[in-house]
């Protein structure tokens, strides 16, 4: 990042999703510029609020990477230990359990009881490895997701695996928190068990995990993320999936459609199911981001309106009947959010994969 | 003989101190030794009727106004426990007696046992039951015969069964010249007269399908005839129903009741995390489908309006 170039213009603050809150991200840059010690108090709180979506950093006309600014800070903070108990949880759990849900290791693959998934080992080989994000392993929320997305593959005699319970976190959410120590530690085993099975790619379910494991790993193979891998074959998923006659509307994720540019891959994929494609009025690059990122989905950010709401108040007046999402964050913050403002039962709130059936 | 430390608070005993007695009265039955029971309040004799029904052979009364620090006390219980040879000494594990137990244990270089739930002779031997890894765990400790030894016990752990009423002797002890390194100067009570959400045994949580601020009274009521704590889910507390100290989550607190009523909530993996550690979870939603079933312990599938109010009759039946 550079600091110094930065002309003070405040595109990074005019567009940060979160700025009714204290954070100011031009603010702290001429803060930075001054070299001032220590932060106002208020400053310093706010650079929790932060969602890492990198709407700043990509508008930034002098690319000084602001977003980079905001992990420093944090970084700084997580050294002085001055953080948030939740945080502390969190940042504990992964490092105990591999996972920041404070979940048994044991526990990561309950789900495939059911679903039989091989677990691939040491020295074996697998055409597509899938790298599974702790959320999705342990809420049960996501089964239906894996259910459809196993299924599919199935059909489509696509040969398949993961890596089971040795598989940690992916470590996106820690590294944006700040903690670059802990993150390092994860990246490292990950490699390490990635890198001994032999695979022709890698097709994550997240994009947090993908968006880190492309440009953050040493993993010498090619990494998807499942919209992407699924697009490259719709031909053959097109003849057996179910229409679906209700109105949908595709929220980007920003961890996939802003910091990746994959914004056509899940729209094509959905209109496999529907006919009626919704778009919301920020989409695409000017998508508005879901709050469940940079770790925010660990920290509580009172007193305004969630961005999530926001969201499902414009799908409501759009009168769409179903949100579509690709990421297990965004499924979460926007469907608390249609419990929230009461209309859990009007729209609902699903991934790509769930609205496929066959 | 074996000696009982009881708990008055406010003026109040509490329960756990009965409990002590009923455990040191069976213990010194099979010991063959004498009760005794140590009363420090600045009008100890009024409490003597409230005892006289668990076999207590010897009442050690000290009167006292000021407010006793923990090592002041355990000055006063170590000559005690020296001049009456007294070779079992009972406290309840609450902060007082946990805070009592290693001083004394120090004092007399023996050991104590924090927060066990079982007593038994055993031959010559004691066998403790004692939980540990917050509760997963039980373990079974056999301790050799010695004296004094120290131990504290669960609130709640053993049942209250009178004993008989014996014809008690009732010394008042002198008083001794204690040093108070510390001074209490006065005790100043939470504001909040709910119960704390993660001191509570049983906790009634209300999430979405509550659907208004105003529906939480049934909760309330269902609470506070179980004295329970009421909860909430993050969509409750983030539709300003209640506050976020009520919040029970990943970004709320953390609870482990012994008994969680999850009342018209979905079972997202953030509320997941603030309780899944409780040892009875019992859930009531519309949604056979809700995630909440997937971890609950006793699930109910149907209209929370309908089922809590059934639960509170029932209950109010039992009470009486």
């Amino acid at each position: 990042m550079n600091i110094n170039t930065c002309i003070q213009c405040a595109r990074c603050t005019s567009s940060c999703p979160v700025n009714r809150s204290n954070l100011n991200i031009r603010r702290l840059m001429y803060l930075e510029q001054i070299s001032i010690k220590e932060l106002p108090e208020k400053d310093q709180l706010a650079i929790w609020e932060c969602t890492t979506c990198q709407t700043c950093s990509l508008r930034c006309p002098k690319d000084c990477q602001p977003m980079d600014l905001v992990l420093n800070l944090r970084k700084a903070e997580i050294e002085k230990g001055r953080i948030e108990e939740s945080i502390i949880q969190a940042l504990e759990s992964t490092y105990l359990f591999g996972n920041p849900w404070q979940r048994a290791r044991e526990k990561r693959i309950e789900w495939n009881k059911e679903l039989n998934v091989r677990v691939i080992k040491e020295g074996e080989e697998v055409e597509n490895l899938l790298f599974i994000c702790c959320t999705i392993h342990y809420d049960t929320r996501f089964f239906n997701l894996l259910k459809n997305f196993i299924s599919l593959l199935r059909k489509l005699d696509i040969d398949f695996g993961m890596i089971g319970e040795e598989e940690n976190c992916c470590g996106s959410e820690i590294k944006r928190l700040g903690e670059e120590g802990l993150f390092l530690e994860l990246k490292q085993k990950n490699e390490e068990i990635i890198n001994r099975v032999k695979k022709k790619r890698i097709i994550t379910l997240s994009p947090h995990c993908y968006n880190v494991l492309k440009k953050d790993y040493n993993l010498n193979t090619e990494i998807y993320h499942y919209t992407q891998f699924l697009y490259e074959i719709k031909d053959k998923i097109d003849d057996f999936i179910k229409k679906d006659s209700r109105k949908i509307i595709y929220h980007d994720p920003c961890f996939l459609g802003k910091q990746n540019k994959i914004f056509d891959e899940p729209r094509e994929l959905l209109r496999l199911t529907t006919d009626n494609l919704m778009e919301f009025d920020q989409s695409r690059e000017n998508s508005l981001c879901c709050e469940g990122g940079g770790g925010r989905m660990w920290i509580e950010k009172k007193g305004k309106e969630r961005l999530a709401e926001i969201r499902v108040r414009e799908a409501i007046s759009k009168e769409a009947e179903i949100i579509a999402v690709c990421c297990p964050f965004c499924l979460l913050t926007i469907e608390d959010a249609t419990k929230v403002l009461g209309v859990d039962e009007k729209i609902r709130v699903f991934d790509i994969l769930e609205l496929f059936s066959f | 003989m074996i000696l009982v430390y009881p708990e008055i608070r406010e003026n109040q005993i509490k329960r756990v101190s009965f409990e002590l007695c009923v455990l040191a009265y069976s213990l010194a039955k099979r010991l063959k030794k004498e009760v005794g029971l140590f009363l420090l309040a600045p009008n100890a004799k009024d409490y003597l009727s409230s005892f006289k029904n668990f076999g207590i052979d010897k009442f050690f009364l000290y009167e006292e106004s000021n407010q006793l620090t923990s090592s002041q006390i355990g000055e006063i219980l170590s000559s005690l426990i020296k001049k009456e040879s007294i070779s079992l000494v009972l406290l309840p594990a609450t902060i007082k007696g946990k805070e009592l137990g290693p001083i004394l244990a120090t004092y007399f270089q023996k050991p104590f046992f924090q927060d066990i739930i079982s007593l038994e002779v055993l031959d010559n031997k004691f066998k403790i039951l004692k939980p540990i890894y917050a509760g997963k765990v039980i373990s079974e400790i056999l301790l050799e015969r010695d004296s004094p030894l120290f131990f504290s016990i669960r609130p709640k752990a053993i049942s209250v069964a009178e004993g008989e009423i014996a014809e008690p002797e009732i010394i008042e002890l002198d008083k001794i010249d204690t040093e108070a390194k510390v001074k209490v100067l006065d005790f100043v009570k939470k504001l909040a007269s709910k119960i704390d959400l993660q001191e509570a045994d049983i906790i009634i949580s209300g999430g979405r399908g509550v659907k208004e601020a105003e529906n939480f009274k049934i909760l309330e009521e269902l609470a506070s005839l179980l004295n329970a704590a009421v909860g909430a889910s993050r969509a409750a507390v983030d539709a300003g129903w209640r506050d976020h100290s009520d919040q029970v989550g990943q970004t709320g607190k953390i609870v482990a009741p012994t008994l969680y009523i999850a009342c018209g909530i979905s079972g997202a993996i953030q509320h997941l995390v603030g309780m899944i550690n409780s040892k009875v979870i019992v859930a009531i939603n519309k949604d056979k489908e809700a995630n909440i079933f997937k971890v609950c312990d006793y699930g109910i599938v149907g209209d929370l309006f309908e089922i809590v109010p059934l639960l509170i009759e029932e209950i109010k039946k039992l009470k009486e």
